[in-house]
């Protein structure tokens, strides 16, 4: 700094001697342009940067030369190159730093209790189990998920929308099979777009809403260090808990939010956990409303998803190669979010997931409306009994599944409906739900999965989830049959 | 703590048996780094003879923060992660055997002269560096090490 209080354009950052020595002898190797100085690619080649080091090899004649002073100036110190740059750099930064200013504590007395409780286990669990409750199933599971989608699409879409459009469309085109395609059941209007703007938009606009609070007020480096130990059993870390509660919202949007995983390797066993054992906020509310009459078949559910959950992370971990999961995060104090922003970034954000869905719900319902008018579906359920059959389920089951590839919840509803007939006892409810729960994603899912991981994974993992699924179903009509429980 | 077989000093919440084993931190054993001997962990009641025997014992305050001796082992290293809730050290150095691992501690404005104050020890670690709250594993937290 000078004395005037303004920055001082003279200011030089001087390392040593020898790496001074080297960048000068870069520096005059340098030939080609670059977008930024010749001290600074000096600089960056020394500290072995990857890009930089690919990008001068092509351009530079003289680069044996350049990697010849590297190396030199390598030998000469004990720790990598980087680790000495910024070792000088931040010297000369406290230098400048202890001129000017000074250090004072100053945390009010309700923070840091709050800091505290947050990051302790004992008092932390507690809290977190809080937060998601009314954070997660209050707002979002309730009324994301109930109230407003019972108005958007119960009164809006049912009542007027739908009737609407099936009457114009039947009016305009003359022939059936186009119809369909439009209208009706499974129509690109009124299922694809239905789907999206009333069950989709509200569910995601709350869980977003919910999110960003959470964001914003800085707890969730704090959850993420409270579950870090367990995570990592699974071949996660802390920071895999973000994607992990988004699936609670919607396993597609968590299956795109999980490209900020750090490897490769956390990526895939994320994706795989999705997948398999975490339910969307649709489908854990048709699950919820479902099971809450029996609260001991919900024990059963819960209790069995989460065994399979841990069971199948634990074993990916172990068999998944690659390297092992690093956690560190700064930890940010709590802070009073504000609502500007917070509106902002919702709003930002259930723009941009609602353009990258919505393709994949119009290409489901046109699927849907292939397999009806092909005969393709009903094949399927014919062919499908003997394997409903072996998970002690009624034949109609098998719509509820192929239906819940479609859409996790519509599958999950369509179990609602075959209860209220009274077709299933309480162990069929259960057998149904964990295998539902446990199949195969939802189609968007699916494609986010292709998308975002490739063909050979997604497939892989698929591959790996519908015998699964079916598996853990039997296995658990085995035992429950066998120990002749009654739900 | 030291080996059994040859003698070298180690830190044993680095030292776990045989990476792809799925038993390797259950297994109740350590690999010494140096000759790969395997030995059972030191239990408490040893460890807590072994500290007095030092001593560690009653009126020794200054030495209650660091779970590892000072002075007589000079060479053996201090990481941060014996350092107790609430006490206060400064950085010495930082392990640059993993350039990815030293990469991560350099971002987070991990280096060595700056004090830090261990605020948290289980679950994870929780630690102030300077001005900010880090929040990083036992791996990360092995490479830091620090001087009283």
């Amino acid at each position: 700094m000078s004395k005037s209080g303004l920055p001082d354009l003279d200011f030089n950052l001087q390392y040593d001697e020898t790496i001074e020595n080297a960048l000068d002898g870069i520096e005059k190797l340098l030939k080609a342009r670059y977008t930024f100085s010749k001290r600074m690619i000096a600089l960056l080649l020394l500290q072995d940067d990857e890009e930089i080091i690919k990008m001068a090899k092509l351009r530079e004649s003289n680069f044996p030369r350049i990697f010849a002073i590297i190396q030199n100036t390598r030998s000469k110190y004990k720790d990598p190159m980087r680790y000495v740059i910024t070792l000088q750099c931040h010297q000369q930064a406290q230098d400048v730093l202890s001129t000017v200013m000074t250090d004072r504590k100053q945390s009010t007395h309700l923070q840091s209790v709050l800091d505290r409780i947050t990051i302790q286990p004992i008092t932390g669990i507690p809290i977190l189990l809080i937060v998601l409750y009314f954070g997660l199933y209050k707002f979002v599971g309730e009324f994301g998920a109930g109230t407003l989608v019972d108005l958007i699409e119960g009164k809006l879409f049912e009542t007027h929308i739908n009737p609407w459009v099936n009457q114009v469309v039947e009016n305009l085109i003359p022939w059936h099979s186009l119809q369909t395609l439009l209208a009706f059941d499974y129509g690109i209007i009124t299922l694809g777009l239905r789907y999206a703007v009333a069950i989709i938009l509200p569910i995601v606009g709350t869980f977003f809403l919910a999110f960003s609070l959470l964001e914003d007020s800085g707890y969730l480096p704090r959850l993420a260090l409270l579950v870090d130990r367990l995570f990592k059993k699974i071949g996660l870390n802390g920071r895999a808990v973000i994607p992990m509660t988004l699936g609670f919202g919607c396993d597609t949007m968590a299956t795109l939010v999980s490209r900020t995983l750090e490897t490769n390797r956390e990526r895939v066993i994320a994706t795989l956990l999705l997948a398999l054992a975490i339910p969307c906020s649709a489908q854990l509310g048709v699950i919820l409303g479902l099971l809450s009459a029996r609260p001991l078949a919900l024990a059963v559910w819960a209790g069995f998803v989460i065994l399979v959950f841990l069971l199948v992370g634990y074993l990916a971990a172990q068999v998944i190669p690659g390297e092992k999961p690093a956690f560190y995060m700064e930890l940010p104090p709590l802070r009073l979010p504000r609502i500007a922003n917070i509106l902002e970034k919702t709003l930002s954000r259930m723009q941009w997931y609602f353009l990258e869905i919505i393709p994949f719900f119009i290409l489901a319902s046109v699927l849907i409306w292939a397999g009806k008018i092909t005969g393709i579906f009903d094949a399927f359920i014919h062919t499908s009994a003997p394997l409903m059959a072996a998970l002690g389920l009624p034949p109609q089951a098998a719509e509820v599944f192929l239906f819940g590839f479609f859409r996790r919840d519509y599958g999950a509803a369509g179990l609602y409906d075959l209860q209220k007939l009274g077709a299933l006892s309480g162990v069929q409810i259960v057998v149904a739900a964990v295998t539902l729960t446990l199949f195969v994603p939802c189609i968007a899912q699916f494609a986010i999965m292709i998308k975002e991981r490739g063909w050979k994974t997604a497939l892989a993992i698929a591959g790996f989830i519908f015998p699964f699924a079916f598996l853990c179903g039997i296995v658990l009509n085995f035992i429950l049959t066998l120990l002749g429980v009654t739900l | 703590m030291k080996c059994s077989f040859c003698g070298c000093e180690f830190n044993e919440t680095t030292a776990h048996g045989c990476g792809p084993c799925p038993l390797h931190t259950t297994c109740g054993k350590v690999k010494c780094p140096n000759c790969g001997f395997e030995m059972p962990k030191e239990n408490l009641i040893t460890k807590w003879f072994r500290r007095r025997r030092r001593g560690f014992g009653k009126g020794q305050k200054e030495g209650r923060g660091l779970r590892a001796r000072k002075g007589q082992h000079r060479h053996e290293r201090i990481t941060l992660s014996q350092l107790s809730n609430g006490d206060e050290a400064v950085i010495s150095q930082i392990d640059t055997s993993d350039q990815g691992t030293l990469n991560k501690i350099m971002a987070l404005g991990i280096l060595p002269g700056i004090r830090v104050t261990m605020i948290q020890r289980y679950p994870t670690f929780v630690f102030q560096v300077g001005n900010t709250r880090v929040t990083a594993d036992e791996n990360l937290v092995n490479k830091i090490l620090i001087n009283r």
